[in-house]
């Protein structure tokens, strides 16, 4: 009989002692102080277990099996060392630091997505109690950084910061051994943020140069990169710039394009990373039939990066949407799309959000009948994102006393109950508001448009034009960033924050004085 | 191994089959269907204790629980011969039976030692597809026909689908065991009575008792590591209550 008088003895023990079932583990995994349960994007929290070894074994060695997703182990306050072969002999304990960077799941059905302490045989593991495991959820941001060019006549790159969305602090850079310069493209990853533009001395577009500012600490200071060594494939390039950014935890992407004074066309440049220092470039070919290729943005979060922009149809003459998609950071595929029925005239796609295997880009079609643009939105209908289905939001907001013509959208962000997109529409004296597009669908059929014709003032100069240019969402908490324009045409940055998943919106002009005109052109 | 063990079933189902057909070929007979339906019981348990060794520091204590129902489906196709007319028939062909998947469930007790086992409890399941040569032998008084049954064939026993319910949840690991098919001799014995309702149908009610064979799971693995732990039980038992209709091909 298995059960002898000693077993039976020490679990009536066991009963007495605890009113609530006692879980007898190899280890005993219990917190230090309380878990947190929120995490802000772009930033980290801590958390410190105390692991005992409650059985009567002295194994050789015991590890950290496995960690929770988004879960790296705190060398600095962590005893479990080496945390892949500590000693821990029986009744002894050990300290577990953990550091958080990123949503966690103690539901998560994946056992390897747990915290789980072995012993050297690797199966005899113990994991915290579900109430004792770590149950994040993402917060907002810990920080937001923008980035554009300040000053028209003396361009400039410029980083507007922000901890919270709504205050924001500005800074202009100086280029690296260049007279001028602009930033586009913005991605943050914890406190990584890289930025992708241009520089230049002649403030022409065969002049510029393709530049990237990369900043370690959450956007506080920055070092800068300017590539003026080309590529010379498929034909010698001369000129180029950065549009669009993203950055994972495999690496950062950015997408552009360069120019060539030999072929006059303009080609997709491709820049990747994994240590932000090192940068590797190339020039993609011209697809079939098209002449011209411009990528103005990219998102690589589903695994398969996508990057969405231009191209000119060899045939026609006219600008098609297209994307470039790569599986591997290395080797892309360019496909033009077709344009939709009615609008066949020059598209353009500005921005594109990928989330959970969806990717929706956001851009602008051109209505044949009035050469009028439209706000556009092209959809993936396929997991490996080669097909695309084209969506012209072709009946515009009609806000009081406002006659709206045309539309365009240029960012986007997706969330898992929405996607935001922004830009700008024009009323027929060419004023410009700020264009808000949100579809909460899950096919991301269905769009609702606003225009925000209340702009704000700046020292009691009132605004009488804007637009957005990029936007960022996480949970319900979008910001968007952009320009405004007073009467006497003179540019001022602009940022705007929504609460609501971009139901209703708080909008500020910056100064960035002695600079008088500015705009921002990326947030992240 | 198995092949051979293939092959010599085969053969005798062959041989038997053609033996009986030749040797009751002077008398008259009949094609039959039979449609059998019913309930089958096991009272089986697995128990088994894999102990704590070098490579696996825990040991693990399955202790199954006893006392399950199935429906059983099965079909007959084959000739009853009058070889003592107005007393006995002799019914022989060739049958298919197919229970439910039977639910194995139970407690595995597992840790380094007591004070840091815990018991969880899982389930697993049988498939069991059975491909048999069957003979009854009716006594036949006016429409009444008791009569006694035997068959022997193949059991293809499929282990499938093992859980364990680790309570709270992703606080160890256990066992996974991995599906497996065994292939087995059994026999199945049995008696009732059928009953005329036309000249060419009955219906009967009848015990059987089967010995379905041998069952085991795949190895099992502890989240990554494998080990050579299996579930298994030598003999499979169940005790069947069954309801056939006859028809005779007159």
């Amino acid at each position: 009989m298995r059960y002898t008088k000693k077993v039976i003895f020490i679990g009536l023990i066991k009963s007495f002692m605890f009113s609530n079932a006692v879980l007898a583990l190899p280890f005993n995994i219990v917190p230090n102080g309380t878990l947190p349960t929120t995490v802000p994007i772009g930033g980290t929290v801590s958390a410190t277990y105390t692991i005992t070894n409650t059985t009567k074994l002295n194994p050789p060695y015991n590890l950290i099996k496995w960690l929770p997703l988004n879960t790296a182990v705190n060398p600095s306050i962590t005893t479990c060392t080496p945390t892949n072969a500590f000693v821990l002999n029986h009744g002894a304990s050990c300290t577990l630091g953990l550091t958080i960077s990123g949503p966690i799941n103690r539901d998560d059905p994946n056992s390897h997505q747990h915290l789980f302490v072995c012993m050297s045989d690797q199966a005899t593991c113990a994991g915290p109690t579900p109430e004792n495991s770590l149950n994040v959820i993402q917060g907002s941001p810990a920080f937001y950084v923008a980035a554009g060019a300040f000053g028209e006549n003396t361009n400039q790159p410029g980083i507007a910061r922000s901890t919270d969305g709504k205050t924001w602090t500005t800074e202009t850079l100086s280029p690296p051994n260049f007279l001028y310069g602009s930033f586009q493209g913005v991605s943050c990853l914890n406190q990584l943020c890289v930025v992708g533009g241009l520089y230049s001395n002649f403030g022409s577009l065969n002049d510029n140069q393709p530049g990237i500012a990369v900043s370690r600490n959450a956007g506080v200071t920055w070092s800068q990169q300017a590539f003026t060594n080309l590529p010379t494939s498929p034909v010698s390039m001369d000129s180029g710039q950065l549009n669009g950014n993203d950055c994972t935890s495999q690496g950062c992407v950015l997408v552009g394009y360069f120019s060539s004074n030999t072929t006059f066309k303009n080609y997709a440049a491709i820049f990747t990373s994994t240590d932000e220092t090192n940068w590797s470039y190339q020039a993609l070919s011209l697809p079939v039939n098209v002449d011209d290729v411009v990528l103005n943005g990219i998102n690589c979060d589903t695994g398969i990066c996508v990057a969405v922009g231009n191209f000119l149809d060899h045939s026609s003459g006219i600008q098609h949407p297209g994307v470039a998609i790569s599986p591997d950071r290395t080797n892309w595929t360019q496909i033009q799309l077709t344009l939709p029925s009615g609008y066949s005239e020059d598209a353009s796609l500005n921005g594109v959000s990928c989330i959970q295997n969806s990717c929706v880009a956001a851009g602008n079609f051109t209505q044949d009948s009035t050469f009028n643009n439209f706000p556009g939105i092209v959809i993936n209908t396929d997991n490996s994102q080669t097909t695309w289905a084209e969506l012209v939001l072709s009946t515009l907001p009609e806000p009081p006393g406002i006659t709206l013509v045309q539309g365009t959208l240029n960012g986007i962000s997706c969330t898992t109950t929405a996607c935001l997109a922004v830009g700008s529409y024009s009323d027929t004296f060419n004023n410009f508001y700020p264009a808000i597009a949100m579809s909460m669908d899950s096919q991301h059929i269905v769009w609702s448009q606003t225009a925000l014709t209340e702009l704000p003032s700046f020292s009691g100069i009132p605004m009488i034009s804007g637009g957005f240019t990029g936007v960022t969402c996480a949970g319900t908490f979008c910001v968007a960033v952009g320009a405004y324009e007073d009467a006497s045409f003179k540019q001022y940055l602009g940022v705007a924050y929504s609460m609501n998943n971009g139901n209703s919106w708080t909008q500020q002009v910056l100064s960035t004085a002695p600079l008088d005109n500015d705009e921002l052109l990326g947030v992240s | 191994m198995q092949y051979k063990k293939w092959v010599l079933l085969i053969v005798s189902l062959l041989t038997a089959s053609i033996f009986c057909h030749s040797a009751l070929a002077m008398y008259p007979w009949h094609p039959i269907l039979v449609m059998t339906t019913g309930a089958a019981f096991n009272n089986d348990s697995d128990s088994k204790n894999f102990p704590a060794h070098d490579n696996i520091f825990s040991f693990y204590d399955y202790k199954g629980h006893a006392n399950h129902g199935q429906f059983i489906g099965g079909i007959f196709v084959g000739t009853e011969f009058l070889i003592q007319p107005e007393y006995l028939s002799l019914q022989t062909g060739f049958s298919y039976y197919q229970p439910t998947p039977l639910t194995l469930a139970g407690d595995v007790t597992q840790g380094v030692d007591v004070a840091s086992e815990n018991t969880y409890s899982y389930q697993y399941s049988i498939q069991s597809q059975q491909v048999l040569i069957e003979s009854k032998l009716l006594y036949n008084v006016q429409r009444y026909h008791p009569y006694f049954t035997a068959a022997f064939g193949a059991a293809f026993n499929k282990s499938y689908d093992y859980k364990v319910d680790i309570d709270p949840p992703f606080t160890t690991f256990s066992n996974q065991f991995k599906n497996n098919t065994v292939t087995s001799l059994m026999y199945r014995i049995g008696l009732g009575i059928d009953i005329d309702i036309t000249k060419q149908a009955r219906l009967g009610l009848g015990y059987r008792y089967a010995n379905l064979g041998k069952t085991e799971t795949g190895t099992g693995v502890i989240d990554t590591v494998s080990t050579n732990d299996r579930l298994s039980q030598s003999r499979l038992y169940t005790n069947e209550i069954l309801a056939q209709y006859t028809i005779i091909i007159l």
